[in-house]
């Protein structure tokens, strides 16, 4: 089968969760073809989940200060920092009947996943999938991933971590209390890692052809170079306004 | 132990799951308003805030408000990955019994 493949350049929160979500709305009646989508966030930027409480989980002010992004994503799972040189991100869409693709939820982030998994072992890092949602390399969280079901269609998004500085990611995210940031941040340390850490070095461009050659292999697709259309991207510009660029939509909760 | 009136909050991490972070306002032993927040998915996502509102004016009686809490998520095919009925009953009382 033959996919539609956008590497775009960096972008910021808002115009990143619009663009995915305008091609999600595309995709499902059949007005462009199944995407893989690789962006990057610029400025760096917190993305909570759709079930968070902003309040609970990211220190605004300090964000703000630092002009740093807050966007609510269309997807649950937990808040993350999205550093401007320390990921690469990824996006998946798919009508919910495409061909193979497992009705149940867990089963089609292990088949969807697979292609990060061989992308990570074509840098020669012996990856697996851990559900409920990671992607871990010599027992470490080396991506997660976070899947919607919307409109007969699938949007799975996810983060390839290049670089990790847990320190500042607690300075945005918010902890329980005072007392336990220190361990927090040790606990990531020991649990997450990165193809920095990993490797030694970053080259943002080939960790992204390992990544599309693993899906190519997996999925069994072409990969075929594309743009996105004007219509996703007034789509994509609608929802900027309506939705992600809102303070009504990402204050929510 | 009588409930007490007002706005109260507790956090769960469901064992094997994710983080529930919960916020319920108690009037007279019912929930008045209530914030089922956290890291977990749910299918279809719009289905928190009907979850939420099917919630409110219930009473704070363990075993009801969990049986009320599964036959919906059942009833209206929601399915909640990291999470799941009991967990957020606990955490409920968990806040709620301080």
């Amino acid at each position: 089968m033959r996919w539609r493949l956008l590497k775009h350049g960096f972008a910021g929160a808002q115009t990143n969760m619009a663009t995915d979500e305008a091609i999600l709305r595309h995709v499902v009646d059949g007005r462009v073809p199944p995407t893989l989508r690789f962006y990057g966030w610029d400025p760096s930027a917190v993305s909570i989940g759709y079930f968070q409480g902003v309040e609970q989980e990211v220190d605004l002010a300090l964000c703000k200060q630092q002009n740093t992004d807050v966007v609510r994503r269309l997807t649950g799972g937990g808040a993350v920092y999205h550093d401007r040189d320390g990921e690469i991100t990824y996006s998946i869409t798919i009508p919910t009947n495409y061909p193979g693709m497992p009705k149940k939820v867990l089963e089609s982030y292990v088949t969807l996943c697979a292609g990060l998994v061989k992308g990570f072992e074509h840098l020669g890092l012996p990856a697996e999938f851990k559900p409920i949602n990671d992607i871990i390399v010599n027992g470490k969280k080396i991506s997660g991933n976070a899947m919607t079901r919307r409109f007969n269609g699938i949007l799975l998004h996810g983060t390839i971590l290049c670089h990790v500085d847990p320190r500042l990611m607690f300075s945005l995210l918010k902890v329980p209390n005072e007392k336990i940031r220190d361990k927090l941040i040790a606990v990531v340390e020991e649990r997450v890692t990165s193809i920095e850490k990993e490797i030694g070095t970053v080259d943002r461009e080939a960790v992204t052809e390992a990544m599309i050659t693993g899906f190519a292999e997996t999925l069994a697709i072409d990969l075929v170079p594309g743009e996105l259309t004007e219509s996703e991207i007034e789509l994509a510009q609608q929802m900027e306004k309506e939705r992600y660029g809102n303070p009504e939509w990402n204050y929510k909760r | 132990m009588a409930i007490q009136n007002g706005t109260t909050n507790a956090d769960y991490k469901v064992p094997g799951g994710k983080l529930l972070r919960v916020i319920v306002t108690v009037q007279d032993g019912v929930i008045g308003n209530i914030h089922l927040n956290g890291d977990y998915f749910m299918h279809p996502e719009s289905a928190v805030e009907d979850i939420e509102a099917h919630l409110t004016g219930l009473p704070l009686e363990r075993v009801s408000l969990a049986h009320a809490l599964s036959a919906y998520i059942e009833d209206n095919d929601i399915e909640i990955i990291g999470a799941d009925a009991e967990s957020i009953v606990h955490t409920i009382f968990l806040a709620v019994e301080g």
